[in-house]
């Protein structure tokens, strides 16, 4: 600390400078945490949507690269059970996870509606198996709620949050959590 | 004598930068000394590059530039220190010094046998730095300098065309990868003109077609042959790296040994430089060590005292060969026999059914060493072993041999470069495989009863050796088409190790780009990488070695053998 951070009274014995320094530094505060709020009110979560199983799951759009139909995954022996394998991606090869083995869903038949969804995580690239891709939708940030403690486990600690929108719930996904193995 | 002159241009270019860098330097000083500042970094700075310039020309052979650069390094280290204040002569006689130096480099790119005259500027420098008497400074002052300046007129060097470029390894590895899709796009190209060939009557077009995409081939061939070019490092770098060791060994075991270099000049992938210092290492460490013997036991079996390690480099067809060798004791099949038995690492039995050839190879076993004693130079016994995996892992094969008291020698076989491989494309399971071309010795079909059950594991009976033979399909995937007429085994080595490998059908042999598989796939027993294919789907790429390295080990399997000759 130096000098020049102490205050020092006036030589008048008024406190005045002080109190007005105070106040000031008082105000920016309250400003702020204003501004914090109503950032937040505004700030939209930009999601893509999908549908594994009965429920709609929903990742931030920034994380993910591209969506692409899901042909052509080579099998790699010796992978990790959750990996499906492994594609092209323009002469780079990334894995992919097929996401109803990662959550412990019953396996379906491959269909036309299934896709990859290309994520970065990091430096990572990685493609997740979903069912179908739904739609890319704005969800304002007020409406997602964390889980309830009671109702997580561990099998739940890769869920980010629950949107809440009119007719239906959205499970948005912590990728990191969702993908990698701790 | 060796071509050096692709070296002196190296050489140049570098000096011609540390000497561009040196005059700014100087001239900052300069300008900064007319300011009445005294700056020490831009000193240090000078005797930096000065001194890699005085190390390169004493390599390069170049005495007369060396000793001179170095008399100029002491005459700033005066400067340095304070014993020679600096006056606007001693700035003429070092910018002289900078064109005389120019003026001589470029006599040496004409000739590099050319005789170099730094005498006038050598007396200079002692007027001006050396000798302290400022009487003698000021009568340089009148004489020497405008002698000097006649010399430093020649103005070439500004309108010098630099010849080389530094470009980023990144940069060339990109390169590299573009060029490996550009040569998978060409064999989509080579399935294309299949199916046109089906549909299409028109022969004009197709021959067209046929003849484009042939000339598309042989321009990304080009292309891909010149890139690796500009990857390429001749191995000499790396060889005159283990000058120094061995040396040093000589001076501390009282041995003598000259390490000779042949084919130093065999250019190799900046990749396979990079990797191959540390088998090298090894190797060399041992010749000294184990192989070379003492000048007194030299004399004694009428060698002479001095020994040598020859390191050799040379082309063969796909493949770098690199080899070791030592006209030092050799080896002796029946210590290393014993030796194996005491250190419990295979059974007495065992070891005398082993051919000669086939006890050299148990020093690649981890935990052997041959020497008792622990040496500086070789350490521990990290050794062969260690070095046989490095070599396996590069896709290569390493082979020994040695005749007692002639030598030693080890033979390393390496692919041309660790991006690129030629690969047997085999079929299983309904999956495409790559199997680097490297590993395989041969591939042939049998008859499905050839195939015998020898406790856990099934063998054929190859040319009247046993080769134990894996099913890739119950390997990768764990089914098996076990019980067909045919079969079709390719027969694969890895060190001395063989074996074969079943598959559903032979597809071709194709060059294939490695892919390192993402770290998120985990550990891939049997699988060293991906590559993508002219279709655009994606092989795996078998691991020889560690498919290997699964089975038993080499020595067991021969005792089997025998036994089963004795039946």
């Amino acid at each position: 600390m130096t000098n020049g951070e102490t205050y020092e009274l006036p030589s008048s014995g008024l406190a005045e400078d002080i109190l007005a320094q105070f106040i000031d530094k008082a105000q920016v505060e309250v400003n702020q945490i204003n501004i914090a709020e109503s950032r937040d009110m505004a700030m939209l979560l930009h999601l893509v949507t999908f549908q594994l199983g009965k429920e709609e799951y929903g990742v931030e759009i920034a994380s993910v690269q591209e969506i692409i139909r899901a042909t052509d995954i080579t099998h790699v022996p010796g992978a990790p059970s959750h990996v499906r394998g492994v594609i092209n991606l323009r002469g780079k090869i990334i894995p992919v996870v097929d996401l109803r083995r990662r959550f412990a869903l019953a396996s379906v038949e491959s269909s036309d509606n299934q896709r990859i969804i290309v994520v970065e995580l990091g430096e990572k690239r990685i493609g997740m198996l979903v069912d179908s891709v739904s739609q890319v939708i704005k969800v304002p940030a007020g409406v997602v709620e964390e889980m309830p403690e009671e109702a997580t486990s561990v099998d739940e600690n890769f869920i980010r949050g629950v949107g809440k929108l009119e007719s239906r719930l959205i499970i948005i996904l912590d990728l990191n959590k969702s993908l990698l193995l701790s | 004598m060796v071509d050096i002159s692709v070296l002196i241009e190296e050489f140049l270019d570098d000096a011609t930068g540390h000497i561009e860098a040196v005059e700014v330097a100087l001239m900052e000083m300069e300008k900064r000394w007319s300011d009445g500042v005294h700056d020490q970094s831009l000193i240090t700075l000078l005797l930096g590059n000065l001194h890699t310039l005085k190390g390169n020309s004493g390599m390069m052979g170049f005495t007369p530039v060396q000793q001179y650069v170095h008399r100029l390094e002491s005459a700033l280290k005066l400067v340095q220190d304070g014993t020679a204040p600096l006056s606007s002569t001693m700035f003429e006689v070092l910018y002289s010094a900078i064109s005389a130096l120019r003026f001589n480099l470029s006599r040496l790119s004409v000739d590099p046998k050319a005789f170099l005259d730094f005498s006038d500027e050598l007396q200079a420098l002692d007027l001006n730095f050396i000798s302290q008497s400022p009487l003698d400074r000021a009568a340089v002052d009148v004489e020497v300098a405008p002698k000097l300046k006649t010399k430093g007129e020649d103005l070439a060097y500004i309108t010098h065309k630099s010849t080389t470029l530094k470009v980023g390894f990144e940069k060339l590895d990109e390169l590299l990868n573009l060029v490996g899709e550009l040569v998978i796009h060409r064999t989509a190209l080579n399935a294309l003109e299949k199916r046109l060939k089906e549909k299409v009557s028109d022969r004009e077009l197709l021959d067209s077609f046929n003849e484009t995409s042939l000339l598309i081939g042989k321009s990304s061939t080009d292309l891909r042959e010149a890139i690796m070019k500009a990857r390429m490092l001749p191995i000499k770098s790396v060889f005159q790296r283990f000058q120094r060791l061995v040396r040093d060994h000589c001076h501390k075991s009282g041995k003598e040994i000259s390490l000779r270099f042949e084919g130093e000049e065999t250019e190799l992938d900046k990749t396979v430089i990079d990797e191959i210092g540390e088998p090298l290492l090894h190797l060399i460490r041992n010749a000294a060590d184990h192989g070379i013997e003492s000048p007194a036991e030299r004399r004694n079996t009428g060698k002479s005292p001095a020994g040598a390690i020859t390191l050799k480099a040379s082309h063969e067809s796909n493949h770098i060969v690199i080899s070791v060798e030592d006209d030092g004791k050799g080896m002796d099949p029946d210590k290393i026999r014993d030796s194996a038995v005491a250190k419990g690492l295979i059974g007495i039995e065992e070891a005398e059914a082993l051919s000669p050839q086939e006890v050299l190879q148990l020093l690649f076993l981890p935990g052997f060493s041959t020497s008792t004693e622990v040496t500086e130079t070789s350490g521990r016994g990290i050794g062969l072993d260690v070095v046989k995996k490095i070599v396996t892992s590069l896709n290569g094969m390493i082979d020994i041999s040695g005749t007692v008291d002639i030598g030693s020698r080890f033979t390393i076989k390496l692919p041309l470069t660790l991006a690129i491989i030629t690969a047997l494309m085999v079929e299983v399971s309904g999956e495409t495989l790559a199997i680097p071309l490297s590993g395989v010795l041969e591939s042939i079909r049998i008859n499905g009863d050839e195939i015998h059950d020898v406790g856990e594991i099934e063998v054929v009976n190859l040319r009247d050796r046993l080769l134990p033979i894996h099913r890739l399909d119950r390997f990768f995937w764990q089914k098996s088409n076990a019980g067909r007429d045919h079969e079709y085994i390719v027969v694969v080595g890895s060190g001395e190790k063989r074996a074969g490998l079943v598959v559903d059908r032979l597809i071709g042999q194709q060059e294939i780009v490695i892919k390192a598989l993402d770290d998120y796939l985990g550990e891939l027993p049997g699988i060293s990488g991906g590559t993508v294919l002219g279709d655009g789907s994606i092989s795996m790429i078998v691991d020889i070695s560690s498919i290997l390295s699964i089975t038993r080990q080499i020595n067991g399997l021969n005792s089997a053998s025998n036994t089963l000759k004795g039946a």
